[in-house]
C-alpha cells in the first residue's frame, strides 16, 4: 500500500510540472506579456521596464525564465542595471515557493486572492456531491431492485430528458419562476443569488444553508444521474451473485440482504466516481458561480479572466489542477480500503 | 467494462436458424442492425428530430429570406425585448433583432462545432486507441500517459484563459476542444481493441502473413466501428453542451455571430420583463442534445444485441 501511495504520488508530479509550463507559456503570451500592468503606467520609463525584466530575470533564456519562474532567483544575485556585472539579489520567490505574482488591479499576491476564494467554492461542490449520494443512491437501488417496475421505467425516463438539459440553464429557470413568484406574491422561498443573505452580520449557518440549497441542488444534477444509473446497474449485477442467493437461502430478512449485501457491495463504483465527480464540479464551478453570484474561485478566475488580471486566472490553473490530481488519487486510495479484494502491489 | 463486440456469433442463433429454415436469405450485420434500428421507436424519432434540427439549421438563409424576412444581425433598437408575437415569433432580444432567425443561425454554430468536435477528437482517439491497444507495450504506456496528462489539465479554466487572449472561430474552439476531449473515446477504443485482437481472425490473419498495419485497417477498425458511431454521439452532444457553457460566460464564439450560449449571456438582465430569452436557446440545446442521445442509444442497441434486455 504504502509502495503504491508512493508510486501514485510520484507520478502526479509529471502530470502537475506540465500544468506549470502550460501555464508559463500561457503567460508568456499573454497580451503584453508578465509586465503588461507596468507597461500601461505612463509613469514607467523604458528604463524601469529594462530594470524590473533583468530583476525578474526575464531577460534570460525562455529556459531560466521557467526555472526563474518556477523556483525564484531572490537566493541568487542578478544584474540589476544592466552592466554585466550581477549585484542585486533577484525579487521573485518563484511558483513553488508560493510566489504566484499579484494581481494587475488590486495589487494583492495572485495566491492569497485565490485561495480566499477557494472555501465558498469547495462548500458549494461538497454540497452537489451530498445530494447527488442522497438523491441518486437510494433512487438507483430502488429502481434496481425493482427493474422494469413503474418508478424504475419512470426515473429512466426522466433521467434521459434530464441529462439533456444543461443544468446551469435550469438555474436560470429557476430564477425567473423565483424573482416572478417573489414579485407576484412578495414570498421569496429561496434566495436567487449570493452564500448569505446581504447586510447579514456573522456566520448564520441556517441563512447560509437556505442560499446553499438551490445552487448545489442543480450543481449536483449531474452527479445524481451519474450515481442513479451505476447503482442500478450495479444492483442488478450484484442481485445475480452467489452471496446474494446465499444470503436468502439461510433466511436473512430482505432489509439485512438490501442493505448488507447489496448495497455495500453496489456501492465500489461509487466510490471510484467520486473524485472523478468532485474535481470535475470543482472544475465547472464558474458557470454555477456566476448564476447565483457564488463568492467562489470559479467566478473569480472568470471577473480575473474577463478584466485580462492573467496572474490570478492562470496561477488558478495550478490550483485547479492540484485539487483535481489530488481528488483522482484519493478515490484510487479509498477503492482500495472500501473493496479488499483490492490489493495494490 | 467490457464492450461485446457486435458480430455474427453473438446474433440470436435460435432466430438465425428459424430464418435459414424458413428459406430467408441471410444478412449481414449492417441489414440487421438497420432493421433493427428501425423498429426502435425511440431511437428512430430521436433521428427524425435530430435530421429536422439539421435541416432547420441548414436552411437558415432560406428561411431568413422567405419566411421571416429578419436578417439574424438588423437591430431595431425601438422594438427591443418584444414578446413572441406572429411576427417575431420568439419575441426580440436586447438590440431587437429576431430571436427565431437567431436562434435558427445559432444553430448553426452549435452543430458544426459538435460534428468538427466528434470528427477530430474521434480521428485522435481511434488511431491512438488502436495503435495503443494493438502494440502495447511502450506505446500504450505513453498513450495512457498522455491521456492521464490531458485529463488532469482543468478543461473549463484553460479554455477561458485561452479564449480571453486569442478570438475563437467555431473552427478554433473545435479544434481546442478536440485536443482536450479525445481521451474517452480512445479508453473505449482500446479497451475494445485489446479484446478485438484476440479473436482467431486476427490470429488467421497474421499467420497469412498480414502486416500490421492491413491487421488494423482491415481488422481491427470495422469491428471498433460500432462503438466509434455510439460516441460521435456523445461527442456531439457534449460539445454543445460545453460551447453553450462556454459562450454563456462570455469565452466561446463572440457576438455577434449568435450561438445558443452566447445568446443567454445577457438573458438574464431582466428576468421578469423577457423571460423568453432564457427559454428558447436552452430548449433548443436541450431538443438538440436529447434527440442526439435517443439516436445514440437507438444506433447502440442496433448494432450490440448483447446489450439489449
Amino acid at each position: 500500500m504504502t509502495r503504491y501511495l508512493a508510486r501514485r504520488l510520484l507520478q502526479t508530479i509529471p502530470i502537475l510540472l506540465i500544468i506549470t509550463v502550460i501555464q508559463f507559456m500561457l503567460i508568456r503570451a499573454s497580451p503584453g506579456g508578465p509586465l503588461k500592468a507596468y507597461l500601461e503606467n505612463p509613469m514607467t520609463t523604458v528604463e524601469h521596464i529594462k530594470q524590473m525584466e533583468r530583476q525578474l530575470g526575464l531577460d534570460q533564456p525562455l529556459p531560466i525564465q521557467y526555472l526563474t519562474w518556477m523556483l525564484g532567483n531572490d537566493w541568487t544575485l542578478v544584474d540589476e542595471d544592466g552592466d554585466g556585472v550581477a549585484e542585486t539579489k533577484g525579487t521573485t520567490r518563484g511558483m513553488l515557493r508560493g510566489d504566484f505574482g499579484y494581481s494587475y488591479f488590486t495589487h494583492l499576491p495572485a495566491l492569497e486572492t485565490i485561495l480566499g476564494r477557494l472555501p465558498a467554492t469547495v462548500e458549494l461542490s461538497l454540497a452537489a456531491t451530498l445530494i447527488s449520494y442522497l438523491i441518486g443512491i437510494p433512487l438507483g437501488v430502488y429502481a434496481g431492485l425493482h427493474r422494469g417496475g413503474r418508478i424504475d421505467n419512470a426515473v429512466r425516463f426522466f433521467t434521459s430528458t434530464l441529462n439533456s438539459v444543461p443544468h446551469w440553464w435550469l438555474g436560470l429557470i429557476f430564477i425567473i419562476l423565483i424573482a416572478n413568484l417573489t414579485l407576484a406574491t412578495g414570498v421569496q422561498i429561496l434566495p436567487i443569488g449570493g452564500r448569505q443573505t446581504l447586510g447579514l452580520e456573522g456566520f448564520n449557518p441556517l441563512d447560509r444553508l437556505w442560499h446553499l440549497i438551490l445552487p448545489a441542488f442543480l450543481m449536483g444534477t449531474g452527479g445524481w444521474i451519474t450515481f442513479m444509473r451505476f447503482m442500478r446497474s450495479e444492483t442488478l449485477e450484484v442481485l445475480g451473485q452467489d452471496y446474494v442467493r446465499t444470503a436468502r437461502a439461510k433466511g436473512l430478512s430482505a432489509r439485512v440482504v438490501t442493505f448488507r449485501h447489496i448495497l455495500r457491495n453496489a456501492l465500489l463504483p461509487v466510490v471510484t466516481i467520486s473524485g472523478g465527480l468532485f474535481v470535475s464540479l470543482i472544475n465547472g464551478a464558474a458557470i454555477y458561480e456566476l448564476v447565483f453570484s457564488w463568492p467562489g474561485m470559479g467566478r473569480l478566475v472568470l471577473e480575473a479572466t474577463l478584466k485580462k488580471d492573467f496572474p490570478i486566472s492562470i496561477g488558478a490553473l495550478a490550483i485547479f489542477a492540484t485539487i483535481g490530481v489530488l481528488g483522482r488519487l484519493l478515490a484510487d486510495i479509498a477503492y482500495g480500503w472500501v473493496d479488499p479484494r483490492i490489493r495494490y502491489d | 467494462m467490457t464492450i461485446q463486440v457486435p458480430t455474427r456469433s453473438n446474433t440470436n442463433i435460435t432466430a438465425l436458424q428459424n430464418a435459414l429454415a424458413q428459406g430467408k436469405p441471410s444478412r449481414s450485420f449492417w441489414q440487421d442492425a438497420r432493421i433493427r434500428f428501425f423498429q426502435d421507436r425511440l431511437g428512430v424519432s430521436g433521428g427524425t428530430l435530430f435530421l429536422f434540427l439539421c435541416l432547420m439549421a441548414l436552411a437558415a438563409p432560406w428561411i431568413e429570406q422567405n419566411i421571416v424576412h429578419f436578417s439574424p444581425s438588423s437591430m431595431d433598437l425601438p422594438n427591443a425585448y418584444r414578446p413572441p408575437t406572429a411576427q417575431h415569433w420568439f419575441g426580440t432580444d436586447d438590440y431587437g433583432r429576431d430571436y427565431f432567425i437567431r436562434t435558427i443561425y445559432a444553430g448553426q454554430v452549435s452543430l458544426s462545432i459538435g460534428f468538427l468536435f466528434a470528427f477530430v477528437s474521434l480521428t485522435i482517439g481511434v488511431v491512438l486507441g488502436v495503435a495503443g491497444g494493438y502494440y502495447g507495450g511502450g506505446l500504450d504506456d505513453l498513450v495512457q500517459g498522455v491521456i492521464n496528462l490531458v485529463q488532469g489539465i482543468p478543461m473549463l479554466p484553460l479554455l477561458m484563459i485561452i479564449g480571453s487572449m486569442v478570438r475563437l472561430g467555431w473552427v478554433e474552439l473545435a479544434i481546442l476542444l478536440s485536443i482536450l476531449g479525445w481521451t474517452g473515446a480512445s479508453r473505449q477504443v482500446r479497451g475494445l481493441t485489446l479484446s478485438v485482437k484476440q479473436r482467431d481472425y486476427v490470429l488467421a490473419a497474421r499467420t497469412v502473413g498480414a502486416s500490421n498495419a492491413r491487421i488494423m485497417v482491415q481488422h481491427i477498425l470495422p469491428n471498433v466501428f460500432s462503438i466509434v458511431l455510439v460516441i460521435v454521439g456523445f461527442d456531439i452532444a457534449s460539445a454543445i453542451m460545453v460551447e453553450s457553457g462556454l459562450s454563456f460566460l462570455g469565452f466561446g464564439v463572440q457576438p455577434p455571430t449568435p450561438t445558443w450560449g452566447n445568446m443567454l449571456t445577457n438573458s438574464l438582465t431582466y428576468v421578469s420583463k423577457d423571460p423568453w430569452l432564457v427559454v428558447f436557446p436552452g430548449v433548443a440545446i436541450s431538443l438538440t442534445v436529447l434527440a442526439v442521445f435517443l439516436l445514440s442509444d437507438g444506433l447502440r442497441d442496433a448494432m450490440d444485441p448483447q446489450l439489449r434486455k
